[in-house]
């Protein structure tokens, strides 16, 4: 019983931290659509003199993240 | 006349050899209208015939049915013809599942967006991509745990699965369906343009092939399929895209400001703004992909293909790195395409871009790289139209005879060699059937066709897969009326919304203002199975509850250490 406890506990802890890696993907996600909000005026710009825009960094940015949250997530749940 | 394995066997068998015969009748009405006059678009629209894309893409069709041939050998069971004997490595599945997701919409669309509109063609790139991550971290571990072939046995494992099953065919065959059409749709349309040739015969010949693909070599021909379509997609998308960096030093900020420049919409195509302003539409998009990805069935079963949990994580990784390289591809493309096109007259006939948006990416690769790389270019559009329609049909053939015939029929206990039958009778099936549905639909909105399996993925299946995998408290009850509730209202807001009501049925105004309502149906489905499975007082809801610790621990460590008790 103690055992199972144990297991259910251990589960219960990596869900969680599927949750957080999910929450945090979601977010940012969600981020985009500031650039279609005033609140995110400053993505609807070019970044100084580039033709770059906010939009476009955070574009670019997201995928990279994510790609990072991947790699974290697998390195931090590597099978024994 | 009382439904019996001999009857179902016997009515498989008659249907087998029809469609062995609709199957050698496709194929002669697709020389016969190969060489019949064409009659389906305007010739203004059709360009002229492609030799050269032909005889690549010939080439391809070669390659992959002496692969299918090869993979006919090896499927020698219903596990091999779901799962490819689930012994592919996390690198080839990933591949695949890249193959099986970098739709033609992918590249075609969102080049054509971009060409049009400029960054807010990336609205689709980002949705396109942002359901990997998620995919990872709640599901491939945990699906390839508890399921064998399909979404269902996912769900029914604490669920009672009669029921669920029920529910979950049908989600299953719905989205395979409105994905077929499509597909066979924009296929029809899309090789009219690039190669030629007329509708019918277009979508006969991909349906033909893809029969050929799936009844022969079923999960492992489809994925060699994916993994070889893949590979050509990423080199064009690559070539484009280094060609075009070339004759912008390399510069990305050359690039930006040379396309503004040329562009009609000027700088404003850098920044959001010129396609979406409403924020609210913008979500809708973006939930619709994000989530509708997660409920794909023809997506989640390829994380069945693989031995081991590890290999499934791997493999969506793998899949996001070759999707994360593509997307980022597309923005140098998209941009290439305004910078090279939009002061380019010959492609341009009373002031639209010949053949429409969506041939931006072929009209940039013509321009930079001739008709060998146009050739190219078109044969890996047909590859990717086959990769996709190959996926949709072996996960359609699966939910027919693994979860409606071998775990409803027959209570889970087939005959392998008649379930296996009736599987390839389903792929010839459903191959018959997206001919049918493509000509019938040849002249809908191909974007409110793939509109459609998004939303309601997102709005039935994603919502019942979430719940039985992460919340003790799911019943039966719940999760098949919120799926419905997920279903009519997903199904319903669509028709009311601006691409059926207002393109297609005429109307002045929508009813309702948005095209992906899976904002408004995913919650409403989420809160429909919360209620009805909290209020479940049932035996049955006694026993999904209690089932739920069993399935806890058979999804983290895998079906043979499932030893805590319930």
């Amino acid at each position: 019983m103690e055992n199972e406890d144990k297991i259910l506990g251990s589960i219960r802890s990596k869900v969680r931290q599927r949750f957080l890696f999910v929450s945090i993907t979601v977010l940012l996600y969600s981020s985009f659509v500031l650039c279609y909000t005033e609140n995110g005026q400053f993505l609807g710009e070019v970044v100084g003199d580039s033709a770059t825009s906010g939009g476009l960094i955070l574009f670019l940015g997201l995928i990279v993240v994510f790609l990072l949250l991947e790699y974290i997530f697998i390195v931090l749940n590597k099978e024994k | 006349m009382p439904l019996s394995y001999k009857n179902i066997t016997s009515v498989a068998l008659l249907i087998n050899k029809l469609f062995y015969r609709a199957l050698i009748l496709q194929a002669l009405l697709a020389f016969q209208i190969a060489w019949a006059a064409p009659s389906v678009t305007s010739e203004a629209e059709r360009q002229p015939l492609n030799t050269t894309a032909i005889v690549m893409f010939v080439l391809f069709v070669v390659v992959t049915i002496a692969v299918s041939f090869w993979a006919s050998k090896r499927t020698q069971s219903s596990s091999d013809f779901y799962n490819a004997g689930g012994n592919l490595t996390g690198l080839q599945n990933g591949t695949a599942i890249a193959g099986d997701f970098m739709s033609a919409a992918s590249f075609l669309g969102i080049t054509g967006l971009v060409f049009a509109f400029g960054f807010d063609g990336l609205v689709f790139a980002i949705g396109a991509f942002a359901g990997w991550p998620i995919m990872l971290f709640l599901f491939a571990k945990r699906v390839r745990n508890i399921g064998s072939y399909t979404f269902t046995d996912v769900v029914s494992r604490r669920l009672e699965r009669r029921k669920i099953s029920v529910v979950t065919i049908v989600g299953t065959i719905t989205v395979v369906i409105m994905y077929l059409i499509a597909q066979m749709v924009g296929a029809g349309k899309l090789i009219e343009l690039l190669f030629g040739l007329p509708y019918e015969v277009a979508i006969v010949t991909v349906s033909t092939l893809v029969i050929v693909y799936v009844t022969f070599g079923g999960m492992l021909a489809t994925t060699w399929v994916q993994i070889i379509k893949a590979i050509l997609l990423l080199l064009g998308a690559t070539i484009i895209a280094v060609l075009v960096m070339y004759q912008v030093d390399f510069s990305l900020d050359v690039l930006l400001q040379s396309a503004s420049a040329v562009h009609p919409k000027g700088g404003a195509i850098l920044i959001p703004g010129v396609l979406f302003q409403d924020p609210i539409q913008v979500a809708t998009i973006l939930v619709a992909m994000m989530f509708g990805l997660l409920g794909l069935p023809h997506i989640l079963m390829r994380l069945f293909t693989v031995p081991s949990m590890k290999e499934a994580k791997q493999s969506v990784f793998y899949a996001s790195l070759f999707m994360a390289y593509f997307y980022l591809l597309l923005v140098i493309i998209g941009f290439g395409s305004v910078l090279f096109l939009y002061d380019n007259p010959s492609v341009f006939l009373d002031g639209q871009l010949i053949g429409g948006g969506n041939m931006a990416a072929i009209h940039l690769s013509n321009v930079l790289g001739g008709d060998l790389l146009m050739g190219f270019i078109s044969a890996v559009a047909f590859a990717t139209i086959l990769a996709v329609v190959a996926g949709l049909t072996v996960s359609g053939a699966a939910a027919i005879s693994h979860d409606l015939y071998a775990g409803i029929i027959c209570k889970g206990n087939p005959d392998p060699v008649k379930e296996l039958k009736l599987t390839r009778v389903t792929s010839i099936s459903i191959g018959v059937i997206a001919v049918a549905l493509g000509i019938l639909f040849q002249n809908e909105n191909v974007a409110f066709l793939a509109t459609m399996p998004l939303v309601v993925a997102a709005s039935v299946n994603f919502p019942i897969l979430f719940l039985s995998l992460f919340w003790s408290g799911t019943t039966t009850r719940g999760a098949i009326l919120g799926a419905i509730v997920g279903l009519i209202s997903s199904i319903g807001l669509i028709v009311v919304g601006p691409q059926v009501w207002v393109s297609v049925l005429g109307f002045e105004s929508p009813l309702f203002p948005y095209n992906y309502p899976a904002l408004f149906t995913m919650p409403l489905a989420f809160i429909t199975m919360w209620i009805f499975s909290v209020t479940d007082k049932s035996l049955q809801g006694e026993m999904d509850r209690i089932a739920y610790n069993e399935l806890l621990v058979s999804s983290e460590y895998g079906p043979t250490d499932n030893h805590v008790g319930t």
